[in-house]
């Protein structure tokens, strides 16, 4: 447990706006968190954030959701933008964690919390430091709410250490 | 394995909603020194020190983990060459400084001592 705690992990999640990230030093231990926006066609800042992340807090590992093969849908940018900040994080020595969704999900699953939202509900409970960033309830006609991002980013940090403390 | 976080002054800042200029206004600052003491470029003073510990509810050693422990480091490597000085002798004046400084380690920020 007392590796896990020493081990920086950013988690990002990438949107159609930007990216949402976390800073976890510990399985139910953020550190920092926040959102990255850039409209269609300045991705060069999203890039740009990322490696200041990178470069300011020395993370050890980067956590993404799988944006690649059948079971992603991913829009095409968004897949060129995961790519790249996989890219990135590569070349700055991180290990890179991929989880598909239903892994992320099936760390949620008690109660029957499996949609994004309920995810994010669990988690402000659950952790309690960025409960008052929780996105409101998206209606089918809304666009999802950026903040939402944070909360996914949370949801994979989090799976991660599930994972690797067995 | 060396920590990672040395401060921890944004994570409370983020934690409680608080936006930059509100917390400088709180601990009466301007907000380009916050971002400094956020971002370590700059030591932070004790009167601030001790107005995050007020706003926030946690001890200096949590908040600032880094600073306590360069402090410390610099203390205890200060601290050595005195008690190798005292430490043989008898006289009541050298026994208190010996006990002081063996319970210094104890203080440190639950930190194993060097």
């Amino acid at each position: 447990m007392s590796e896990l705690r020493e081990s920086l992990v950013l988690a990002v999640h990438p949107t159609a706006r930007g990216f949402g990230w976390v800073l976890f030093e510990g399985p139910e231990a953020p550190v920092l968190w926040g959102m990255v926006s850039a409209r269609k066609g300045r991705e060069k800042r999203l890039y740009a954030r990322f490696e200041r992340l990178l470069r300011r807090h020395r993370p050890t590992a980067l956590v993404m959701e799988s944006f690649e093969g059948d079971a992603s849908r991913r829009a095409g940018r968004i897949q060129t933008v995961c790519r790249t900040l996989r890219h990135l994080a590569a070349v700055a020595g991180l290990d890179i964690v991929i989880y598909p969704r239903a892994v992320v999900e099936a760390c949620f699953a008690k109660g029957g919390r499996t949609t994004r939202f309920g995810i994010a509900r669990a988690i402000a409970a659950r952790i309690g430091y960025f409960d008052h960033r929780m996105p409101r309830y998206r209606k089918p006609w809304f666009a999802e709410d950026q903040r939402q991002s944070l909360f996914d980013a949370a949801a994979l940090a989090m799976t991660y250490f599930r994972h690797a403390g067995g | 394995m060396a920590r990672h976080v040395t401060s921890y002054l944004r994570t409370h800042r983020l934690r409680w909603g608080l936006s930059c200029a509100e917390l400088a206004n709180l601990l009466g600052i301007s907000k380009s020194s916050l971002i400094r003491y956020e971002l370590e470029l700059r030591p932070i003073p004790a009167r601030v020190l001790v107005a995050c510990e007020l706003v926030f509810g946690v001890p200096g050693s949590e908040l600032f983990p880094g600073f306590y422990e360069a402090i410390e480091d610099a203390l205890m490597a200060r601290a050595l060459p005195l008690h190798a000085r005292v430490a043989d002798r008898n006289d009541p004046f050298s026994r208190k400084k010996q006990a002081l400084l063996e319970a210094m380690p104890g203080r440190l920020s639950g930190r194993p001592v060097l």
